[in-house]
């Protein structure tokens, strides 16, 4: 019973470092990805710097491609060091970037879908997205955010801990 | 009398989301835009109550990003740079943004995250969805878009 435990609160501590680190590489992506879709107002570089720095202390700055927009793909791997892909995408193509854009004042293009990855989701969505505003385009935005929220309770809720628990308890014993 | 629309935003507002996704299966079409319209309402009474014009811009950047980091698991559900767009037009220093899927979505995590953030009793939040419905009805006064919902019963009890 004595080790039971101790296995137990060891694999409770794991998991908080574990969710600990993937919090912290997921905050650096954030604070990359807003250095790098930041390239034309010195305002917006500086604000986006000092919050990398807030949460970064050595100091980020390594990132090759700096002035260039990343797919978002490039932003896989769990370091804060994006991997330069090639400009395959759609978005690389536009020749004023949705975010540029959208910091300087001009109307969006349609953007991204929310909650799906594959080309031919985003496609339809962007479909949809060119009648902003319509029911459809509402619903579908709706249907999203409540998968986000979902999503959010059910990791975050009273029965996660014991989800956690019972996962170690499967693969354990 | 509490309309359709409010009532599910209400409900996922306080938490109640079977209650919500319920409310939104029997939406019409009006209900929907009735439902972006108050939802862009309480955004926008939301946002003013935390940020102010002429804001810093680092702190909506922070607040942008702490909402992303409770909702956004993937990096890739809620566009940071459309997020802050909608921060800062709904006070007044953006055009506005419209209101597309993801414009929905990012609007939903932030009005969520403001709120959060603040901790309301059930007596404010009530007072904010009030304020929302004022301010929906204002952005819709000048056009045809129709005020309708079906009145049900509160979901408060």
């Amino acid at each position: 019973m004595g080790d039971l435990l101790a296995g137990l609160h060891a694999a409770r501590i794991d998991a908080d470092r574990a969710a600990a680190l993937a919090a912290r590489v997921r905050w650096r992506l954030s604070a990359t990805e807003d250095r790098l879709r930041r390239t034309r107002e010195v305002a917006d570089v500086v604000a986006a710097r000092h919050f990398a720095a807030a949460i970064h202390p050595i100091g980020p700055g390594r990132c090759p491609a700096r002035g260039r927009r990343l797919p978002d793909r490039a932003f896989g791997g769990g370091t804060d060091r994006p991997v330069v892909a090639a400009p395959t995408d759609h978005s690389m193509a536009a020749p004023t970037d949705r975010s540029v854009a959208a910091l300087d004042g001009e109307p969006a293009a349609p953007p991204r879908h929310a909650s799906h990855d594959s080309a031919a989701d985003h496609d339809s969505v962007n479909d949809r997205a060119s009648v902003a505003g319509s029911a459809e385009v509402i619903a579908c935005g709706c249907q999203a955010a409540s998968a986000l929220v979902t999503r959010r309770g059910r990791l975050t809720g009273p029965r996660a801990h014991r989800r956690a628990l019972t996962m170690v308890r499967e693969r354990r014993w | 009398m509490v309309t359709g629309p409010q009532a599910a935003l209400r409900g996922l507002l306080a938490g109640r989301l079977r209650g919500h996704e319920r409310r939104l299966s029997r939406f019409a079409e009006s209900d929907w835009l009735r439902y972006a319209d108050l939802l862009a309402g309480a955004l926008l009474v939301a946002v003013r109550r935390r940020f102010v014009a002429g804001q810093d811009r680092a702190l909506v950047i922070r607040f942008v990003a702490s909402v992303r980091e409770r909702y956004d698991a993937t990096g890739r559900d809620v566009d940071p740079v459309l997020a802050e767009a909608l921060v800062w037009a709904a006070l007044g220093e953006r055009p506005p943004v419209p209101p597309d899927t993801a414009a929905i979505v990012a609007r939903t995590v932030l009005l969520l995250g403001l709120l959060e953030d603040e901790g309301l009793t059930d007596r404010e939040l009530d007072e904010i969805l009030v304020a929302a419905s004022h301010a929906a009805d204002d952005s819709t006064h000048g056009t045809n878009r129709p005020q309708t919902g079906a009145p049900v019963e509160s979901d408060r009890q």
